[in-house]
């Protein structure tokens, strides 16, 4: 599917001009910080703000200065940060409601299969008041699904859940498009969610597109202006090795290095996994340190050093072909005579595990 | 039932209790209909426009009825536009009729259906009609399927207490009306007839009878508004 957005508006102090072309598949991940414009650009596109400039799906012409293809006549299914289920109705009166107005043409999504797919057989009879969070959103997904839509939106749905609603609806989301061959636009500030779903990313700042692609890419170019200030890293791809029952902690390798990090459990052993390494969580060394905590001492080469205003630097680093960032001072850099092509070795602070690659 | 207040009220104030119900349930009918796309109106309404609006809806409600009752008579008699028209049309005059006193009253009471049925408008929030519109539901569709059905609260509140106010009307429907019997004469009128006659006894039936009507009225309009308050709220 293919979206072409060029919307523009001003209101207080904020400015968007929001323009580009995207191809959509899989979960794709609009991310911005919070005020970057990220709600109103996905309401634009489900048909709420009239006049906000030009929307264009698939070579249909959704709206622009002329034309307003008004809201209900859109083949997309919104899912809203507070679920925004009808009170008055019975979790089953909801999923009806969006059933009965249901678009013939879209996918043939059945009740049946919404409710099995979310997992809310039990929550049929119930009234929306008596649902937790997590409950909510799961028949606020379903209900959307049921409108049978070509594309469905989601709006910060996991911004009011707790972690635990939260780690429960992240795999179900991601499993989402493949389920109902519907590409899925997941409106989102934290990084977290996004690189556990997404396999591509639109990122969002002051009102504009500052870049778009698959994720793992960029997760790695992005400006940490963008993403926060401290929460550029880089997602490398490995396969899990031996698990120490005694300390819990997995070894993973990285193709050219072995690197550990905590797990309770352990993973399959050859199993594909994807770390995150925060820029923060990694310094630069000349050598092989000792008598140091950081256990992960991997030997790298300095592929670039990028200065950013004020004492920082944000050191590229090429570890067997895949990419690592370090953030350090510009005084350490000029200290340590850091350039481009030194063989360094990287001291990795912490270690993420994502999402496990199946 | 006819015959039965015919002996307990007299076959003249009996009339004009039938009168009273037909006119405040014609009311009732009329102005749901009316009040509900000006409420609805008013409810999604914003900028100064709509203070405007609300102040000449409100009206009535600080107007005396003999002020409005004069306006009304004037537009409804046969040299009035509305009078000349319904002439045209019907071949009667509106003035001193009973469809006449419904317009009146309807005028009249436009204030008491519409404020409750604003606020339960204004009380579904954009949110919820956004959120059905993600559903593919039309604005008629929405209004229909959600503002309708949240609104019940609003509609009896809005219905009960035009009922009631119509029961009490006076100056509005002695002035457009005047007191024919089986037409336009009504309880209230009846009452103010009685006294002046110092039947003090016709006047205590007629009185007792509306006041515990309108207090049963507004007694269920504050149950119904109490027990929903915590449910809503």
């Amino acid at each position: 599917m293919r979206l072409s957005l060029d919307l523009s508006t001003q209101y207080g102090g904020f400015t968007l001009a929001a323009a580009g072309t995207f191809d959509l598949a899989g979960v794709t991940a609009l991310f911005g910080p919070s005020g970057a414009g990220k709600s109103t650009i996905l309401h634009a596109i489900a048909g709420f703000r009239p006049g906000l400039g030009q929307v264009e799906v698939n070579g249909e012409r959704w709206q622009d200065a002329t034309t307003m293809r008004p809201a209900h006549c859109r083949p997309v299914g919104t899912v809203f940060q507070t679920g925004r289920l009808f009170d008055h109705l019975t979790i089953m009166g909801n999923l009806r409601f969006a059933a009965k107005r249901a678009d013939r043409d879209g996918p043939q999504i059945t009740p049946d299969m919404a409710i099995e797919a979310l997992g809310i057989a039990d929550l049929t009879q119930r009234d929306p008041t008596t649902l937790s969070g997590g409950e909510r959103q799961r028949v606020a997904i379903a209900r959307a699904l049921l409108t049978r839509p070509r594309l469905l939106l989601m709006d910060e749905p996991l911004g009011a859940l707790d972690r635990r609603a939260k780690a429960a609806l992240l795999p179900l989301i991601a499993s989402l498009p493949e389920r109902f061959q519907i590409p899925v636009i997941f409106v989102s500030h934290q990084l977290e969610e996004i690189t556990q779903i997404a396999s591509r990313m639109i990122a969002l700042r002051d009102g504009r597109f500052v870049g778009d692609g698959p994720l793992s890419q960029m997760i790695e170019t992005l400006d940490p202006m963008v993403s926060g200030r401290f929460e550029a890293g880089a997602l490398l791809t490995g396969k899990a090795t031996r698990h120490e029952a005694t300390y819990a902690m997995q070894a993973i390798d990285l193709g050219g290095a072995e690197i550990w990090m905590p797990a309770r459990s352990p993973l399959s052993p050859g199993q594909d996994v994807r770390v995150r390494l925060r820029a923060r969580d990694v310094s630069v060394a000349l050598s092989k340190v000792k008598g140091i905590s950081i256990r992960n001492q991997v030997p790298v080469t300095i592929t670039s050093i990028a200065p950013e205003d004020g004492a920082f630097a944000e050191i590229t680093l090429d570890l067997a072909g895949q990419t690592l960032r370090a953030r350090s001072t510009r005084l350490s850099v000029s200290e340590l005579g850091l350039e481009p092509g030194m063989q360094v070795v990287a001291l990795v602070k912490s270690v993420a595990l994502d999402r496990r690659l199946s | 039932m006819d015959m039965a207040l015919s002996s307990f009220f007299g076959p003249d104030d009996a009339q004009a209790l039938v009168t009273t119900l037909a006119l405040a349930g014609m009311t009732v009918v009329v102005l749901m209909i009316v009040a509900t796309p000006i409420a609805w109106r008013l409810a999604r309404a914003k900028g100064r426009w709509k203070a405007v609006a609300e102040a000449l809806v409100a009206l009535p409600l600080v107007l005396p009825p003999t002020v409005m009752g004069f306006y009304l008579l004037v537009l409804m008699g046969p040299a009035g536009t509305l009078g000349a028209w319904w002439v045209e049309l019907t071949g009667t005059t509106l003035a001193f009729s009973f469809s006449g006193l419904v317009i009146a009253s309807c005028v009249h009471s436009l204030p008491f259906a519409v404020q409750p049925l604003q606020n339960a408008f204004e009380a579904v929030g954009d949110d919820q009609l956004e959120a059905a519109a993600s559903l593919r539901a039309s604005p008629w569709d929405r209004f229909v399927s959600l503002v309708l059905p949240l609104s019940i609260r609003g509609y009896i509140t809005a219905a009960v207490l035009t009922f009631a106010h119509t029961l009490g009307e006076f100056g509005v429907l002695l002035m457009v009306g005047g007191n024919i019997p089986g037409e336009t004469r009504v309880i209230s009128i009846a009452i103010f007839e009685h006294v002046e006659v110092l039947d003090y006894a016709a006047a205590h039936r007629l009185a007792a009878l509306l006041l515990a009507v309108a207090f049963a009225v507004l007694l269920s309009v504050y149950l119904l508004n109490a027990r929903f308050r915590a449910r809503v709220g």
